[in-house]
């Protein structure tokens, strides 16, 4: 297992590497979703972010504990300066400790998680000295590119442990952007409409997120282009419908879940560094779904 | 009481000495060899929604794609980007216009500085 990480980790890394490696262009944005800043025409934007994940308070007698880490790599290019299309591709590792039986078992999956694509029309654009204001609408598909049938000796694994989800899922939304020298403002409404694959459907999820990033340093601008360090603070308002299994209702799946996102990052104007915990401080789940410990995000972008 | 010895006053007007020529050597420098900033056209781009630095970077982008910039400068506070141009090549507002919208943003105004410090400038 202890070796299993670090080459785990070298794979999702230089997978990031080749993604970076065809960037030019980038932008700040929130940690915890997109922004509605432009992608500058026929040029590409690109994001790595690490992502650990875990869960362990199980209302169960299971004693789950659920420990994910992905890396996501996201491209997006300027179609114009009002259309973008993005592509996000995540490679994970996921694994699941549970009691079964008078046995502690361990299951986990790794690889390629389902790609996605969307696009996004910026509708409404006010550019003035100092600041802009952007609202722009996006839908896009979730391509079932990761393995949704992963078996272990126990059988096959759960479907939170797949790497993909196995169908083709839709989802749309709405993002606006406000954006100062001394701060940010980002909200987003997002909904996901997932379809059944091999049996299993995933609960829709709809979700709402705010983002507010206030520039630290330096607290006085002077002449030429700093690097600016923002404090960050993020929330999100998750909410998931149950999961359907054979097209029955899993009543301890989903619910809703709100987290508080405080985080940092900086930025000059080839690149970016920046992390934030995001922390469940409501968690009105149903059944015995297993609740979120933590999501620890750290990720880097650059200018080439 | 420090005593003052010939050869530390030696040391301190020779230092002296090579203070003031440092301080003036630029005034002559100036006057043999001409500054080439001024021979080539200079512009200031007045950007409109530049409130970032990777905003700033993408503009800077577009802007040196366009053929004859020699550098850039930006001031993210004033919201505006100092272009200059080769000798000989000069940057036609339509352009600059051009530039600044594919990066998402607007031009707010277009300055020729170097007009502006030419003979009858007002």
């Amino acid at each position: 297992m202890c070796l299993r990480i670090p080459r785990a980790l070298f794979k999702g890394l230089s997978i990031g590497v080749v993604v970076l490696s065809s960037s030019q262009v980038i932008r700040a944005a929130p940690l915890t979703f997109n922004t509605a800043l432009p992608v500058a025409e026929n040029e590409f934007v690109i994001r790595e972010q690490f992502i650990f994940n875990r869960s362990s308070a199980d209302p169960s007698t299971a004693d789950r504990k659920r420990a994910a880490w992905s890396i996501a790599s996201a491209v997006g290019y300027g179609v114009n300066s009002d259309l973008a299309i993005f592509g996000v591709l995540p490679y994970a590792n996921k694994q699941l400790k549970m009691t079964s039986g008078a046995m502690r078992v361990t299951r986990q999956a790794e690889g390629f998680g389902d790609f996605k694509i969307f696009g996004r029309y910026t509708v409404l654009k006010k550019n003035s000295p100092g600041k802009n204001f952007r609202i722009a609408p996006f839908a896009g598909i979730e391509i079932p590119t990761g393995a949704n049938t992963v078996r272990d000796a126990l059988g096959r694994l759960p479907a939170g442990v797949q790497p993909g989800s196995g169908s083709w899922d839709v989802f749309g939304g709405a993002v606006a952007t406000y954006q100062t020298l001394d701060f940010q403002f980002d909200a987003q409404a997002r909904y996901q409409a997932n379809a059944k694959a091999d049996g299993f459907e995933f609960g829709d999820v709809a979700r709402f997120d705010g983002s507010f990033q206030y520039r630290l340093w330096p607290r006085t601008l002077r002449s030429g282009v700093p690097g600016f360090f923002y404090g960050i603070l993020e929330t999100n308002i998750v909410h998931k419908q149950t999961n359907r299994i054979g097209g029955a209702r899993d009543f301890n799946s989903g619910g809703t879940t709100v987290f508080l996102v405080p985080g940092v990052q900086y930025v000059t104007k080839r690149w970016i560094v920046e992390t934030a915990l995001q922390v469940p401080i409501v968690q009105n789940l149903h059944g015995a779904a297993l609740k979120n410990d933590f999501i620890l995000r750290a990720g880097f972008r650059f200018n080439i | 009481m420090t005593k003052r010895t010939p050869m530390a006053y030696t040391r301190r007007k020779a230092l002296f000495s090579a203070t003031v020529v440092a301080a003036m050597a630029p005034l002559f420098a100036g006057a043999q060899t001409p500054d080439t900033d001024d021979e080539r056209p200079h512009y200031v781009l007045g950007v409109d929604g530049m409130a970032c630095p990777f905003c700033s970077f993408g503009v800077e982008k577009k802007l040196s794609a366009i053929e004859g910039v020699a550098e850039l400068e930006t001031s993210i506070l004033a919201g505006t980007v100092s272009v200059i141009m080769a000798p000989g090549k000069t940057l036609r507002e339509e352009e600059a216009r051009q530039a600044v919208e594919e990066a998402g943003f607007d031009l707010r105004d277009f300055k020729d500085i170097s007009a502006d410090d030419g003979p009858g400038a007002s």
